[in-house]
Order: structure tokens, then C-alpha cells, then sequence
């Protein structure tokens, strides 16, 4: 068995934490994008 | 009327109009916040093709209407419509366990200011378990804990060997020991207790799963999909400890997060007993 000390990767849980936030912009903005174009897309059939 | 000067209508009507802004603002809201758990929930469930496919087919849709105004607008919801439908009939499963959790998570918020008499039992379990893991981490030595609420089937019980003992931070390092006879299936905790070790999990069926994650870990993710349970799982070769609830695998938990994961755990278990 090995004797290192108990080290949490901290450098890749805060990596998964960025890419987790990255995540939710971008299907924010995808969503949003979407939303606009349907809002749009419904006004002009009025 | 080309495309610019409806553009320049719609945004004329959106900045003068107080009641058209509000009404605009409103629909691209709910439309927002619809699309987003729509795209979440694909996203999660590993399906970039449907996607992809649900943002082409809007564009394209959109396109088309723009382009042909004698088609009536409403027909585009149809879109979005169709893959609602289309995701409730494909992921029903999912949605059901998404639902579920929900309801769990809820409990779990309104636990944490109500203690009772057990909290330091439950406490001295969190630390115990803490402990025990961080022990194997260090020592590189592999295991897989599933933190259930007596909702195991008797059939993955009947696979190990019945222990019903306290929970200990030795007993669970004595159990994962190399070449131990218990040491290679999975521990079951209910509770305050150690019901179960050795035992077999289903494993899990994603193709997806990273090559370096073996089979313990894709017992742990296993059993998370088909059941509301809390797996912990310690790496053989690297000593990383993830957790996989819900069909969702979490690397490289510290103290913190397991400190966290664990005290929902048995939070959620104290309400139970209480009700």
C-alpha cells in the first residue's frame, strides 16, 4: 500500500465547478435565442 | 413586407407600446425558461443529437415562416411541441426519477432546522464514514458504499451477507480490505447501520462512462439509476472518491462534499423516522 496523505483534487473539482457554470450560459443563451425567435415568429402572424 | 422592415415594425412596436413590451417580455420568458429545462434535461441525459436536431428544427421552422407569411404563425409552436411530446414519451423513466428527487430534495431544505434527539448519532455516523473513506483513499483501497433508506431489494441483500451492526469507521475499513472475502462487492448502509457488505449491484448500461472508471463505478452509477439511493465509491487504482446519485456520477469529492452528501443522507432519514 501506498503512504501518501489524503489530497483532494481541488484543481479538478474547480475545474468540473467552471465547466458546470459554462454549461448553464450557454443553454441560457441558447434558450433565450430560441425564445426571442418564437416571440418574434408569433408577432408576425398577428 | 421584407425581413428588415419587420424587424424595424417589430422593435418600433416593442419600444413605444407599453402593453405590447410587457406582453413580448413576458411570452420570451416562459418561452426562455421552457426551452432551457427542455435543453438542460436533453444536455443531462446525454442526448446532444436531439438537441442539436430541437435548436436545427427551430431555426429552420423559423426560417420557413419568415420566408412564407401566409403560413399561420402558431403552426411553429408545433415545434416545440412535438419534442415535449416526443422527450415525455422517450424519457419517461427520467422524468419520473427527476420528479422524485424533486421531492426528496424539498424534504432534505426543510430538515436542516428542525433537529431532533439522533442528530448526534447521525453526526458521529457522517465523521465515522468520513473517516473511513478518506482512510481508503489514502491507502489506495477500492470501495463502494450505497447509502440507502430501505428501499434495497431483497434480491441485492440476499447477494452479500448480513452484517446489522453499527456504523464504524474500522468496520467499514476491515470489510474493503484487500483479499477479505466481502471486500470486492458493495457495502449497504441504512441509516444508522451497516445492513449488508458483498453485496452485487446491476451495473450501469451507459456507454458513455470515461475508460477509466471500472467496474465498481459502474455498479455504483447502476444502482443510482434504479433506485433513490446514494452511492460512494472509492478508486482502486487512484484512491478518487465519487459519488453517483440519481444516474450522475460526481469525481473527485473531497471532505466537504462528502460532508455535505452525507448530511442530507441522514437528514432525510432522521424526517423519516420522525413522521
Amino acid at each position: 500500500m501506498s503512504d501518501k496523505s489524503f489530497q483532494p483534487n481541488t484543481e479538478a473539482a474547480n475545474r468540473e465547478r467552471t465547466k458546470r457554470i459554462w454549461k448553464h450560459i450557454g443553454l441560457g443563451a441558447i434558450a433565450v435565442g430560441l425564445a426571442i425567435v418564437t416571440v418574434f415568429v408569433l408577432y408576425m402572424g398577428r | 413586407m421584407g425581413l428588415a422592415e419587420r424587424i424595424s415594425t417589430f422593435w418600433n412596436s416593442f419600444t413605444g407600446n407599453a402593453e405590447f413590451t410587457i406582453a413580448m417580455t413576458v411570452s420570451a420568458i416562459v418561452f426562455a425558461v421552457l426551452y432551457y429545462y427542455l435543453l438542460k434535461f436533453l444536455h443531462d441525459n446525454d442526448s446532444g443529437a436531439l438537441m442539436l436536431l430541437f435548436i436545427m428544427s427551430m431555426i429552420i421552422a423559423a426560417g420557413i415562416m419568415t420566408f412564407i407569411p401566409s403560413i399561420n404563425s402558431a403552426v411553429f409552436l408545433l415545434v416545440p411541441g412535438v419534442f415535449l411530446i416526443a422527450v415525455l414519451v422517450l424519457y419517461s423513466v427520467e422524468i419520473r426519477r427527476l420528479i422524485w428527487d424533486r421531492k426528496n430534495m424539498r424534504m432534505i431544505d426543510v430538515k436542516h432546522d428542525n433537529l431532533s434527539i439522533d442528530e448526534e448519532r447521525a453526526k458521529t455516523c457522517v465523521n465515522e464514514i468520513i473517516k473511513a473513506l478518506q482512510n481508503m483513499s489514502k491507502n489506495d483501497v477500492g470501495a463502494i458504499i450505497v447509502l440507502a433508506s430501505s428501499n434495497v431489494p431483497n434480491q441485492i441483500l440476499d447477494s452479500g451477507v448480513m452484517i446489522n451492526s453499527d456504523v464504524s469507521s474500522e468496520l467499514i475499513e476491515s470489510v474493503f480490505f484487500p483479499k477479505t472475502p466481502l471486500h470486492d462487492g458493495a457495502m449497504i448502509i441504512n441509516g444508522t447501520k451497516i445492513t449488508a457488505a458483498g453485496c452485487f449491484l446491476p451495473l450501469s448500461q451507459k456507454d458513455n462512462i470515461p475508460k477509466d472508471l471500472g467496474t465498481r463505478h459502474r455498479a455504483g452509477l447502476g444502482v443510482s439509476e434504479s433506485l433513490d439511493v446514494v452511492s460512494i465509491i472509492v478508486s482502486e487504482e487512484t484512491g478518487i472518491i465519487s459519488i453517483a446519485r440519481g444516474g450522475q456520477i460526481t469525481r473527485y469529492a473531497d471532505s466537504e462534499m462528502l460532508k455535505k452528501v452525507l448530511s442530507q443522507y441522514y437528514w432525510q432519514e432522521l424526517d423519516g423516522m420522525r413522521k
